[in-house]
Parts: structure tokens; sequence; C-alpha cells
């Protein structure tokens, strides 16, 4: 799908757990404990919270964190371009915010 | 012969006794590690109160900068500053963070909400305190208070 159709998901407060980024397929994996909970669809019974993968794939250009991860809280996502996203994590190790920035052709979510 | 068996069997019951001894000592320092896991415990929830005191759940404002007038002070680190509408101030070695409302969003995104960082966490299991003082994990609906 396209990026923009990521803003359908709430992606707030959902802990980014793993980046793998692969440089010769230009694809980035974004492995994240999602809050199913936040989703506008969630209904009571259903799983709070589980993992998910964002696949970036013809992805052109990426910034992402130069420090280890620790379940980095997810604080705002935003759409820069139909191309280009950025997303705010917040780091409880160097307690900041880092962002990552990927511009990629499309996007896919795949649930753990 | 006989005198031998007698000694033998001395020895046996020399070794019983340390053997129980042993026991009794090994008893001794497991009663001490459960008595010092309970005073933490103890530490810990005096400490988990002393939070809610700081934290008054039922008055938090809904413009966050009015904490200010309340005591707290803004420590939003440089980052959240810079990329986020979030805010985080602390207040007595107590702090929480205050998300601001995404306008037409649903659920909680579209409502200010707050976190309480648990003073004591140890992980990201405990890592927020819900409105009534218990930890509560890192991405959990108990974290976000609506004020």
């Amino acid at each position: 799908m396209n990026l923009n159709e990521l803003c359908r998901y709430n992606l707030h407060d959902s802990l980014l757990e793993n980046i793998y980024w692969d440089d010769k397929m230009h694809i980035l994996c974004l492995e994240i404990d999602f809050c199913n909970w936040q989703q506008h669809n969630f209904c009571q019974g259903d799983d709070e919270t589980y993992m998910i993968t964002l696949i970036f794939k013809g992805v052109s250009s990426v910034v992402i964190p130069n420090f280890p991860l620790n379940s980095d809280q997810i604080v705002e996502f935003k759409l820069l371009t139909d191309k280009v996203v950025a997303i705010e994590t917040y780091n409880d190790i160097t307690q900041d915010c880092h962002e990552i920035i990927i511009e990629a052709n499309s996007v896919e979510i795949e649930k753990l | 012969m006989g005198k031998k068996i007698v000694d033998d069997i001395d020895n046996m019951s020399d070794a019983a006794k340390a053997t129980d001894r042993a026991d009794d000592i090994a008893d001794g320092i497991n009663t001490i590690g459960k008595i010092d896991d309970v005073s933490k415990s103890v530490d810990n929830a005096v400490e988990v109160v002393d939070a809610l005191k700081i934290v008054d759940v039922e008055n938090l404002p809904q413009n966050s900068s009015d904490l200010i007038k309340l005591g707290w002070k803004e420590v939003t680190p440089e980052g959240m500053k810079n990329n986020t509408t979030s805010k985080m101030y602390e207040k007595d070695g107590v702090k929480i963070v205050c998300d601001e409302a995404v306008p037409n969003a649903e659920g909680f995104r579209g409502k200010k909400h707050y976190h309480i960082l648990n003073p004591n966490s140890t992980s990201r299991y405990d890592y927020y305190l819900d409105r009534n003082g218990n930890p509560v994990p890192k991405n959990s609906k108990q974290s976000h208070i609506i004020p």
C-alpha cells in the first residue's frame, strides 16, 4: 500500500522493538509491538497488543537511530510527502526523542 | 571391631548433626532473604503511594503548562520539544508526560492524555503508573490518563 495509508493506523505508544535494513533489496522492516487497543476498529475481547512488522519497499533513503533500541515508544508518526514518513520515537536510555525518516515506494503490514 | 563400629556410628551421628546444622543455617539465610524481599516491597509500596501524592490524578490540567503553577518544572528533552507536541514535567522525582490530542483522531489519540512514569520502574512492564498508582507496561491502555 502507499505510505499515506499508514495514517489509518494509530501508531502512538506502539513500541519499536527492532529495525532490519536490507541495503541490497532496499527493504526496511520495523518490528513493532502494536497497540491494537488504540485502533478505531478495536473490539472488547480482541488482543490489546500484538507484534507486527512494517515492511517498507523500494527504500531510497533512510535515517535510523545510531543507538540500541529499548522498546522505544512511538510518539508521533508523520507523513512528510507521499513517499516520506517521519517516525518520532522516545528512547528511555537516551531519555530523548529521535527521528526515523524513511523514503520508500510502498509499505506492507504483517502480523507476526 | 566393636569400638570401630561405635566410632563409625558416632562419626555418622556427628555428620548428621552437621548436616542438620547446615540446613538450619540455610533456612535462616532464606528467611533473611525473604525478610529483605518483603522490606524492599514495603519500601517500593511506600514510594508508589508517594508518587500519587505528588501527582493529583483527579485534577490534571487541560493545559499542561498550568502544571508549572502547581510546582512542576518542564523538563521536555530537546528531541521531544523539536519534533513532537508532547511535553514532560518533573516534581519531587516524579515525571509525567503530556501527549497532545491529534485533531480528528479517534480514541486516546483524539484526546489529550498524561502518562505517569513509575519512579521505581525496572523494565518496560512496569514503566508507568495507572491512575491508582499500580505499575503498568509501556504500551498499556491503563497508562493513559485523561485529564
